[in-house]
């Protein structure tokens, strides 16, 4: 599958996609993973080429990724390649967020907050929200969608849901900070 | 403090880089002197930066849940290539089967009335010695050791390159010799006349003869055979015509 026809399907059926993609590379990748490093198990190869996918997924979403005759196989064992070189062991968003709590620690003389407390907090609020609330801060903030879409999907005017926006963003903070 | 909406909107334009110079260095100024504002900005930009990372697990799980659907990974292992070695035997004895039930029934030994009568015509180039090339000498080096696979190649080369009918001639009894009736019947069919050595035009017609009746074509052979009224196949040529 070329780079073209990933974005393209992408758009109309992303999980499709994707479990298309898998398919297709998957072996090859973890295949040429082994044997470019022997002392890899099947399971580290396979979290790498997870991870690639992860990679691809996210740069085609911020558009990152042009169309091109470029093979989807071949831009995803450059990517495991990539990962492989740099002994790169985290995704990107885990990495910007891992320097961010330490750059906040220093700025702030404080103690580094724990990744994982954090994380599951802020899961746990954000699964309290429901309704318009949910679609809103999940839309906006988790699939980078734009307002106009979310209002769309929620059946709301633009005005309605940027207001809500705001609404259901302190809705989520108070809940993760423990406010009433 | 509390953020405003538009303080929100404000700080998550400066950080997506979407913001006027002028606006940018004002909040860059606002930093440097409001550290509550630049705390509160940090904890808003952890909180909008967990969600993404959330988002980003939640992508993973569903990549990983993919692939845990998908067929496990078979690495190369002994049991791969013990079904290689399967295979490749399979391969080979198959290979060996077309070769017994075809190829191998065109190398038939010759019929015994054939191998009473047949003797390999003596090597004359062989002892040429440097009026040969080194090809023909080393073919009919080959022909004379009675290694009539390796000299039969070696013999079409050399006639290739010499156009001389003298190994062509040593070629179709090499055929005949190795059972390959039907072959060398065809090149002796044409030397019978066409030789520039008489020698061979002759003995041709007698191998042709053992042919046609190694091919059971007896009628074909007889008349060969009552051609030869003179030299020295003559005496063998009447004596095969009595039992055929």
């Amino acid at each position: 599958m070329t780079l073209t026809a990933f974005l393209e399907q992408l758009e109309s059926n992303g999980s499709k996609v994707l479990e298309t993609v898998c398919a297709e590379s998957r072996n090859p990748c973890i295949g040429w993973l082994l044997n470019r490093n022997k002392t890899y198990g099947v399971e580290t190869a396979e979290d790498i080429f997870t991870d690639a996918v992860l990679i691809l997924w996210q740069n085609a979403q911020q558009g990152r990724i042009k169309p091109s005759d470029t093979q989807v196989q071949t831009y995803l064992m450059t990517t495991c390649r990539y990962i492989q070189n740099n002994q790169i062991r985290k995704t990107p968003m885990e990495a910007d967020f891992d320097k961010l709590l330490t750059e906040l620690a220093d700025q702030n003389q404080d103690e580094r907050l724990d990744k994982e407390v954090y994380l599951n907090r802020l899961e746990w609020a954000l699964e309290q929200l429901k309704g318009n609330c949910s679609i809103i801060i999940k839309g906006f903030y988790l699939e980078e969608k734009s307002l106009e879409d979310i209002a769309k999907m929620c059946g709301l005017t633009y005005e309605s849901a940027k207001s809500l926006r705001f609404r259901c963003f302190n809705t989520l903070k108070n809940l993760f900070f423990g406010k009433k | 403090m509390e953020f405003t909406d538009k303080d929100i909107v404000q700080l998550e334009n400066f950080w997506k880089g979407n913001i006027s110079e002028a606006d940018r260095l004002a909040l860059e100024n606002r930093f440097e002197t409001d550290l509550e504002f630049r705390k509160k900005a940090g904890e808003l930009k952890l909180f909008t930066e967990g969600l993404k990372v959330l988002k980003e697990r939640e992508m993973r799980k569903h990549i990983k849940d993919i692939n845990t659907k998908l067929p496990p990974f078979d690495p190369p292992s002994s049991t791969n290539w013990l079904k290689i070695g399967i295979v490749a035997l399979a391969i080979a004895l198959a290979a060996f089967a077309v070769w017994f039930f075809t190829i191998r029934e065109e190398v038939q030994p010759l019929s015994p009335m054939v191998a009473a009568y047949f003797e390999p015509f003596e090597p004359l180039g062989f002892k040429m010695g440097e009026d040969s090339n080194q090809r023909l000498k080393e073919a009919l080096s080959m022909y004379a050791e009675k290694k009539y696979d390796k000299a039969i190649p070696l013999l079409q080369n050399s006639f290739i390159e010499t156009k001389d009918s003298m190994p062509l001639f040593y070629k179709a009894v090499s055929l005949l010799a190795v059972g390959k009736s039907s072959e060398g019947q065809s090149v002796f069919e044409q030397m019978q006349y066409s030789s520039s050595y008489p020698i061979f035009r002759d003995a041709s017609q007698w191998y042709l003869a053992l042919t046609y009746v190694d091919t059971q074509q007896n009628e074909k052979a007889a008349n060969i055979l009552r051609g030869i009224t003179k030299g020295g196949y003559k005496s063998k040529a009447d004596d095969l015509l009595k039992k055929l």
